[in-house]
């Protein structure tokens, strides 16, 4: 059946179809020689050779974590955990460290804070243009950039900017924020509240307004009813997002840069210092190392969180 | 103090209310703010501004270094976009087809330019860019950016795979076409708004990569975010709030198109 209906379509082609039955000789021979399995690997070269860049990158900067560096010399030495060591034991570290750590929680919960309010506001209108409204100002701040965000709250948060402006106006005095942890932190949540929007967005679409109007019915007050109607079932999400804020706020750079003006550093600007200005590439790449590894031990962390509390209703349940 | 708290909870419907105002006011009024900063006066950004002018949107296009920047991250975007178009199609085409059972742990070897830190995956680039003696070097910046973009590309069409009706392909196999021709002709078109979609997210997130290009690129190569980040720290200047607008105004556009092409409504509220 084949040939005979290629034979009758062969007959008047233009350029563009002879192209297409080139094509399909191609498969056909291919589909003989038993090509079908490793086509759909093939398919993975292109972003299996994209990865391989970023892997080969990170191989090499696990290598230069264990040697020695000579910051005179500019050369790498010989296998020592030296590195390590160098950065554990460093007192700035640590406080840089704690810093990070500190912020990235704090920043974590109040962004799940603002979040939750956010989606049920944008789960529960009835107005499509407010739905969208919503939607559009959570997810412009991701596409503008790093850039931009920090710019912005550059400008927002000045000692001469409208925030201060208010403040002064209202008679509470001079406000200066820029260089305290302060505008790191608004910075931070800005960039945070999009994604937890975004995690959190769909188990409240799922939440069951009937349970609420059940528990409302047994006399519960609003505060109960939030508490343990409404939470539980949006705990999954929360996690999740409270993982994946975790992250975000642990990887910030611009705003600590920027709005922390160069006195409240995180452990990236200090990996970019290191790396860089000292410079001890060396010493930077077993400061990567350790920040990956804390991330994914507070990742783990937060995950097992979850765990718990998700076996402990179940036996409470039971 | 518990019936203080019922007061509390009694008015909790409107304390969200609040709480999302709070919310839209952070996302929002940066946004706002840098409109109004690109429009002032002075040298100095004041409030309230001082008076209002365009002048410093003239001086976006004769400034040299600002110019060149946007060269650079133009260039970097394009990289990034057809290196992600070529291997995000291809890739989502195997994960959903021939390779379907080992797609889970395949997906997320394809997401490691999203987990691992960015700050990390941009010195990972640097060492290999100084080994092959390129650093500086544009094309490595798009590539790197490309890695770390990838999963917005590969998890777009991937969807786009998923919602697309099957029944399409058989039809047009019971009517004599090739498995070629039903690509070509049948899923390819179907999978071009999810391409698109992905193809403007990849394009607005490199254009304003600003950590990579700080790491990879050098002075000659600096990229737009780059030269922002420069100015800022000696004075922030309605010009570069200007340059600023630039990115609000591509990731405004972008916003517009993927909410129309990419049903990214009906993905978010299932209506």
């Amino acid at each position: 059946m084949e040939a005979g209906v290629l034979e009758g379509r062969r007959r008047s082609r233009g350029l563009g179809w002879r192209g297409v039955d080139a094509l399909i000789a191609v498969r056909r021979a291919g589909s003989k020689v038993g090509l079908g399995r490793v086509a759909g690997i093939l398919l993975l070269v292109p972003a299996l050779a994209l990865m391989a860049f970023l892997l080969v990158g990170m191989v090499t900067l696990i290598s230069h974590s264990l040697h020695q560096y000579d910051t005179f010399r500019l050369k790498g030495g010989a296998f020592s955990f030296e590195q390590y060591e160098s950065v554990w034991n460093d007192p700035h570290f640590r406080e840089v460290l704690v810093r990070t750590l500190w912020m990235s929680g704090l920043t974590t919960l109040i962004t799940l804070a603002l979040a939750i309010p956010f989606a049920i506001t944008m789960a529960r209108s009835r107005r499509r243009w407010l739905r969208l409204t919503l939607l559009v100002i959570a997810f412009l701040p991701i596409l503008t950039g790093d850039i931009t965000r920090t710019y912005g709250w550059l400008v927002v948060l000045d000692s001469k900017g409208p925030v201060a402006w208010v403040v002064e106006h209202l008679g509470l005095g001079h406000l200066s924020l820029l260089g305290t942890l302060w505008a790191v932190g608004i910075g931070t949540v800005q960039v945070l509240l999009p994604l937890a929007i975004l995690i959190v967005l769909p188990a409240v679409m799922l939440i069951d307004p009937d349970l609420s109007a059940a528990a409302q019915t047994m006399g519960a007050r609003p505060r109960h009813v939030f508490l343990r109607v409404i939470l539980p079932q949006l705990r999954l999400a929360l996690f999740g997002a409270a993982a994946v804020c975790f992250t975000m706020g642990m990887n910030e750079f611009a705003n600590p840069a920027l709005l922390g003006e160069g006195v409240r550093d995180y452990v990236g600007n200090l990996l970019y210092a290191t790396y860089l200005i000292l410079p001890n590439p060396y010493k930077g790449a077993a400061l990567g190392i350790i920040m990956l590894v804390v991330i994914a031990l507070g990742v783990a962390l937060i995950t097992a969180c979850g765990r718990l509390l998700d076996r402990r209703r179940r036996g409470a349940a039971a | 103090m518990k019936r203080a708290l019922d007061r509390v909870g009694r008015t909790l419907p409107s304390t969200t209310g609040v709480l999302a105002v709070f919310g839209v006011v952070i996302l929002a009024l940066p946004t706002a703010i840098i409109l109004v900063a690109s429009l002032t006066k002075g040298h100095n950004i004041v409030f309230p501004p001082h008076g209002l002018t365009l002048h410093w949107y003239g001086k976006l296009f004769s400034d040299e270094t600002i110019h060149n920047g946007l060269t650079h991250s133009l260039y970097v975007a394009l990289v990034a976009v057809v290196v992600d178009t070529v291997a995000g199609v291809m890739a989502a085409l195997a994960l959903a087809g021939t390779l379907r059972r080992g797609s889970g742990i395949a997906r997320v070897f394809l997401s490691l330019g999203i987990m691992t830190p960015v700050v990390v995956s941009a010195f990972a680039f640097y060492t290999v860019a100084l080994n092959i003696h390129m650093a500086g070097n544009l094309t490595i910046v798009g590539l790197g950016v490309a890695v770390v973009v990838f999963p917005f590309m590969l998890w777009t069409i991937s969807s786009a795979l998923a919602d697309r009706d099957p029944t399409m392909v058989e039809a047009a196999a019971t009517m004599g076409a090739d498995p070629v021709e039903q690509f070509l002709f049948v899923t390819l078109p179907l999978l071009a708004p999810g391409i698109i979609t992905g193809a403007m997210l990849v394009f607005v997130l490199s254009i304003t990569d600003f950590l990579i290009s700080l790491v990879l690129t050098d002075v000659d190569t600096q990229t737009l975010p780059v030269v922002i980040y420069s100015g800022l720290r000696s004075n922030v200047s309605p010009l570069l709030g200007a340059a600023t607008v630039l990115f609000i105004v591509l990731a405004a556009a972008v916003c517009g198109l993927v909410l129309r092409i990419g049903k990214l409504e009906r993905f978010v509220f299932g209506r």
